[in-house]
């Protein structure tokens, strides 16, 4: 398959990529392009104009600012594996990078990316509600930040309005009360998940936890958070039955749909099994 | 049981050397290195390229195409429907002689009336590059008016049924049973009867490189090249040839580096015969190149099988006889040439097939529906059979408090049996699969895995071990479809050239997709003749060594020779003799090439199979047999019990032992074989 025609620009600034997007009739931004060269090539998306982001220098780079880290949107997912400042202040990324795709595609693929198109199979999505991270928006108004709480709206809508652009992700740095954990289960390695989970919580001297955030990718049209079972959890300790009341919370939680691959039943308990691993990999010091 | 069997291959030539050693291939670094010339590579002058607009309905009725929008699309040469290559192709039907009642609609290249699947290519449009042609191709128009789909089993067979051939009376496409007698008698008289019902999904192969192909018409010498990712040139060669009315010395099909093969890459498919004619329409190169989602509809299926079968058990475990109802939805035609037939037909004929069994009886149906054509795929029938046989040969060991070694060992063909015969026909000549299961049991060290398995059960994790043996068809030779009428091979041959300064240089007829025939008639040759196989340098695909009428079959090698029986030899001349176009009198195992009395008839200065070049003239026979191997393997799975519960979703190891023939290995070292020379 070839993609159709379109015209292309390569802009410097935010200001000029915004204009430039705002200009055409019917246009993308392209940072990794590992979803949407793909799209374009089977012809399910034919802008008339790509605006790349590859230039902009605000989007580049990872820097630490108090107990916040930025990580620039053309951050590489291959980066989360060697950044030194993102395995120490945000490990959870640097854990569920090697489950995303492979390789040659996360040489491309983009952190910023990956949390614009918000796939409900995707990792990095997800990790973002567990962090609490923030999203660092420009649009007309200027530079806006938006809670991941508050971003992920519905399948493939988050709160970007057209024409904006996900400039950074700002994400809480972890202290040395903080654990956290990832696991997905896939048919083959590589695969999009079946279920997917991440989880971070701050955990008290005793081992009781303070609080957590528990949020599950592949099970709904959005990365979802388990609230039910993060308040079950606060202020107690992890045991084996603490772990299987949790996952009796599992099934009210979530309500995946029926597909072709995977019946809804099927799912629910691949997140419960998901769950008490993760559960018990945090029971005792990250 | 007799004497353990080794593998060491035998030495045919009194020089030892390269025959029967793990050598590299001389091919694998111009391969890594990037410098392969695939179809793809490939860029000829004035070259244009085609793609097609494809039904998205599984039965539609095409009421109206308009093509004036796309025509005026800019780069676009030509834009062709089904009735502008009617006019220069014949129509084609996958059906064999052999394979009696068989039905199957004529095909085209493109469809005049109905869409049968969806995918089908309906309209080809053709411009000055693969981009430019979809371009145009979003512009074709087509009014689908929908019928109504054929989409499974029941579904074909079912009282009222749409037909997916208004043409024919039923969906039928085949069906043949096999009966030795006496089988309910055995059933009633068993002391159990173990049965089950086995559902198989569709496959397919999924190559590296994808079908490609670009015809070459120049209409002022009537002649047709053909640069195309196939394993079978020379059936091409004579498709094109006969279907557009070229005459075949003018027909060359060449098969460069083909980067995967599996058996999709020998069948006829539409946009491929569409190509040929569209570069006849424009006398100018066209080029198709499948992308991964029109190969996913259009490339064949395999094994769509729903497979009920049962077992009568002796008290002491002895198995006495299976029944069997195989039935495959095929798709809306059968397949051409090798038809969609042959896969029911082989699983019908291998169930049982390592086992003794006094009774065997079996229903095979092949129905039609609307979907993508399916056939011959790597291993034809064999996973499907094995499962089956397996299965209940498992639930007879349960029966009969037998373990899974034991009621294999009890019920398998005994080694010093041979020759016989299977239960549904096969003739074995030296299998040994009594030696494999026993070599296979110290191999994977089945006590110990049997106590890991229950310390591993007490901890929560289930374990599965399998066993299982089969008997494999490698080679049955250019009769398998001969028989019934399909030109596809009748005899490979080599050219073997010395060169002055002391190179040989070896013209091979078969193909290389990545299993190492090159390698391996390097090999050969070199031991032959005593030199270093580095001075032999190999060409395969049947580009040159086409002048000598060589033929092949499906991606073996030729299979270095063996002594043709000297009764075959003087039949054969019996049969030129007398002009014979049918040369096939005996039964299967008659093995003669179907063209091989016509070839001579009209050609007589070029008799047959013998070469002659400057320096040496050397014959190759093929041997002319079926060659089973004997085998077995077993696998673990389902090491993730707590999520995958007896699920076998992640494989954890596999094993397998080879037998006598040595399974699994297609190469010089496996067989025995001679080169003859010819006197000048």
């Amino acid at each position: 398959m070839k993609a159709r025609a379109f015209s292309y620009v390569r802009s410097e600034t935010l200001a000029d990529a915004y204009a430039a997007f705002a200009q055409a009739g019917d246009a993308s931004y392209i940072s990794g392009g590992q979803s949407l060269v793909p799209a374009l090539a089977l012809r399910l998306q034919a802008p008339e104009l790509l605006v790349d982001l590859g230039a902009v220098a605000e989007m580049h780079g990872v820097t630490l600012d108090g107990d916040m880290l930025r990580i620039g949107g053309l951050t590489r997912h291959a980066q989360m594996l060697t950044e030194p400042l993102i395995a120490r202040h945000a490990p959870l990324l640097a854990q569920a990078a090697p489950h995303v795709a492979h390789p040659a595609i996360r040489n491309r693929g983009t952190l910023g990316g990956s949390v614009a198109l918000a796939d409900p199979a995707s990792e990095f999505p997800a990790m973002m509600l567990a962090m609490d991270a923030r999203m660092e928006i420009f649009g007309a108004a200027g530079t806006r930040l938006v809670p991941a709480d508050a971003y992920f709206q519905d399948l493939y809508q988050t709160a970007l309005e057209p024409g904006e652009i996900l400039v950074a992700l700002h994400v809480p740095s972890v202290g040395p009360r903080h654990r956290w954990a990832f696991d997905e289960l896939t048919r083959r390695r590589g695969d999009y998940a079946m279920v997917g989970a991440g989880l971070q919580g701050l955990f008290e001297e005793d081992g009781r936890i303070e609080h957590i955030r528990i949020a599950f990718f592949s099970v709904a049209a959005t990365p979802v958070r388990v609230k039910s079972v993060e308040a079950a959890l606060a202020g107690r300790k992890i045991d084996a039955a603490l772990i299987a009341h949790v996952q009796g919370l599992i099934d009210a939680e979530l309500d995946p749909a029926e597909d072709e691959h995977l019946p809804p039943a099927m799912r629910l308990h691949l997140a419960r099994v998901l769950l008490g691993r993760l559960l018990q990999t945090v029971s005792s010091p990250t | 049981m007799n004497a353990p069997v080794t593998n060491a291959p035998a030495k045919p030539f009194d020089r030892p050397g390269h025959v029967g050693q793990p050598l590299s291939r001389p091919n694998a670094k111009r391969l890594l290195a990037g410098r392969g010339r695939y179809v793809t590579d490939i860029t000829l002058p004035r070259m244009l390229h085609a793609v097609f607009v494809r039904s998205p309905y599984a039965h539609a009725r095409i009421a109206d195409v308009d093509i004036a929008a796309a025509q005026a699309m800019p780069g676009v040469r030509l834009v062709a429907t089904g009735a502008d290559l009617a006019r220069l192709c014949t129509p084609w039907v996958g059906t064999l002689d052999h394979f009696k009642g068989m039905k199957s609609p004529p095909q085209l290249p493109l469809p005049l009336e109905r869409a049968v699947w969806a995918g089908q290519a309906v309209v080809a449009v053709v411009a000055d590059t693969r981009a430019l042609a979809e371009d145009a191709a979003e512009m074709v128009a087509i009014s689908f008016e929908e019928l109504p789909p054929v989409t499974d089993l029941d579904m074909a067979q079912a009282e009222g049924a749409p037909r997916v051939s208004p043409e024919l009376a039923d969906n039928m496409c085949f069906r043949a049973g096999l009966d030795t007698g006496g089988v309910d008698d055995i059933f009633a008289n068993a002391a159990h009867v173990v049965e089950g019902e086995f559902h198989f999904g569709r496959h397919t192969g999924v190559t590296l490189e994808p079908r490609a192909i670009i015809a070459d018409y120049d209409p002022s010498e009537e002649r047709l090249t053909v640069h195309h990712a196939t394993q079978t040139p020379y059936q091409f060669q004579d498709l094109y040839a006969r279907h557009y009315g070229i005459a075949e010395s003018r027909v060359r099909v060449i098969a460069p580096d083909v980067g995967g093969s599996f058996g999709v890459k020998l069948h006829v498919y539409h946009e491929d015969m569409a190509v040929v004619g569209l570069s006849m329409m424009l006398g100018r190169p066209v080029k198709f190149v499948a992308d991964r989602t029109e190969a996913f509809v259009s490339d064949i299926h395999a094994r769509d099988h729903r497979v009920k079968a049962r077992a009568a058990v002796a008290a002491d475990g002895t198995i006495l006889a299976m029944d069997v109802e195989d039935e495959t939805a095929v798709g809306a035609f059968s397949t051409y040439p090798r038809t969609s037939a042959v896969e029911g037909n082989q699983v019908i004929r291998l169930i049982g097939a390592p086992y003794t069994l006094a009774g065997y009886r079996a229903d095979l149906k092949v129905l039609f529906q609307n979907k993508v054509q399916t056939s011959q795929y790597r291993a034809v029938g064999h996973p499907i059979a094995c499962a089956v046989t397996e299965r209940l040969v498992d639930l007879a060991g349960q029966k009969a408090g037998l373990d899974p070694f034991a009621v294999r060992a009890k019920n398998m063909i005994a080694d010093d049996a041979y020759p016989c015969a299977s239960a549904t026909g096969y003739k074995f000549e030296a299998l040994s699969h009594q030696a494999c299961l026993a070599k296979l049991h110290t191999l994977m060290d089945y006590d110990r895995l049997r106590s890991e398995q229950a310390e591993a059960r007490a901890r929560g994790i289930h374990r599965g071990i399998g066993i299982a043996a089969f008997v494999e068809i490698t080679n049955p030779s250019p009769a398998f479809y001969g028989i019934g009428g399909a030109r596809i091979s009748a005899q490979d041959g080599a050219i073997i050239k010395i060169t002055p300064s002391g190179e040989v240089r070896c013209l091979i007829s078969v193909t290389e997709q990545g299993q190492g025939t090159e390698t391996i008639m390097g090999q050969i040759v070199a031991d032959y003749l005593g030199v270093s196989r580095d001075i032999v340098d190999r060409t395969s695909g049947g580009a040159q060594a086409q002048g000598q009428r060589a033929r092949r079959r499906r991606g073996h090698p030729p299979g270095p020779a063996r002594r043709a029986g000297s009764r075959e030899r003087r039949n054969r001349r019996a049969r030129h003799r007398a002009g014979a176009h049918q040369p096939f009198g005996g039964g299967a195992h008659r093995l003669f090439p179907l063209r091989y009395a016509a070839r001579r008839h009209q050609c007589p200065a070029l008799g047959g199979a013998s070469l002659r070049t400057a320096g040496l003239s050397l014959r190759l026979h093929q041997r002319h047999s079926r060659l089973p191997c004997g085998g077995g393997c077993r696998d673990r799975a389902g090491e993730d019990p707590q999520a995958f519960r007896g699920g076998g979703l992640r494989p954890h190891h596999q094993s397998a032992a080879g037998g006598r023939t040595g399974a699994r290995r297609r190469g010089a070292g496996a067989r025995r074989g001679f080169l003859r020379r010819v006197p000048l």
